[in-house]
């Protein structure tokens, strides 16, 4: 159930962009986040073509937010990380006259859906408050 | 965020062998839940080593489950198979984050209790014997408590959760 590692640092690089409110270099933001360059590079372009982020380069450039802090959920981070790999998982096919597997599906449903709704509410704002 | 198919078919392999009652061949197993023997062995072994079920050789061998059914949560066997519920590695590693506790654990931590709350009372016993709307009410119950609990920690009412169980 556990995040993978690049949404877990997606989170973080967001969060200290809402934090500091201005343009951060890449290699102080690798720094910070203690990923490397290229790590970062390839997790930036993900938050930046999700227009969460905006990147520029030489030597005034770096990284910075674009879309308000209130607007961005939790959710939403792990969305663009973590999307495509959600939507390509089959659900375990159902067994005839096994009900429990039905309600062990709900039961699945729940969790995920009190997680989701929860995690829509939680904004980088409402974390930085 | 979603559970891996090898802990769910951990769970439907527990389900199946607390449903009969009895030991049950590894093809009888395999071919119910269409996986292979290979596949159901490699899960099977985890289970063994923890205790859960029994394995029998010879021809009237297979698997049979040796832990009561409402000692087995969901919790448990996640923890098994993932060996963690929490989704934020800030939760569960120590020195994950370069400040501790960090904003993530404040905004989150609340709804990690709600989720192993939920996962922890659930038990195999309750899918097999108990009907949906029973046992969704004991969760209910459940959680609840947790709820009110946060209340009193005076968790801001626009950081609760609001699960949406029927």
């Amino acid at each position: 159930m556990q995040l993978n590692i690049s949404t877990d640092y997606a989170i973080r690089i967001i969060l200290y962009l809402a934090k500091n409110e201005q343009v951060v270099s890449s290699s102080k933001l690798s720094k910070v986040i203690r990923v490397s360059p290229r790590y970062l590079l390839h997790i930036g372009s993900k938050l930046r073509d999700a227009g969460l982020i905006n990147a520029t380069n030489g030597p005034t450039g770096g990284y910075s937010l674009i879309k308000p802090a209130g607007q961005i959920s939790l959710y939403d981070i792990i969305i663009i990380m973590e999307g495509e790999t959600q939507s390509r998982q089959r659900p375990t096919p159902e067994i005839e006259g096994y009900q429990e597997f039905i309600a062990l599906n709900i039961a699945y449903k729940h969790v995920k859906s009190t997680l989701e709704q929860s995690l829509k509410n939680i904004t980088i704002a409402s974390l930085l408050s | 965020m979603q559970i891996n198919r090898t802990t769910d078919y951990a769970l439907r392999i527990l389900i199946c062998l607390g449903r009969e009652n009895r030991m049950v061949s590894s093809s009888e197993i395999a071919n119910t839940m269409r996986i292979s023997q290979r596949y159901l062995l490699s899960i099977v072994r985890r289970l063994k080593d923890q205790g859960y079920i029994r394995v029998g050789f010879g021809p009237d061998g297979g698997y049979s489950l040796i832990k009561p059914l409402n000692m087995i949560s969901l919790y448990d066997i996640i923890i098994l198979m993932e060996g963690t519920v929490t989704i934020l590695r800030c939760l569960t590693q120590e020195n994950h984050c370069e400040e501790t506790p960090c904003v993530l654990h404040d905004g989150y931590s609340f709804l990690q209790d709600i989720i192993e709350c939920y996962l922890r009372n659930l038990t195999i016993d309750m899918l097999i014997n108990q009907s949906m709307d029973t046992w969704q009410k004991t969760i209910i119950e459940k959680l609840n408590k947790v709820m009110g609990q946060n209340q009193e920690a005076g968790i801001p009412s626009s950081k609760r959760t609001k699960y949406p169980l029927r």
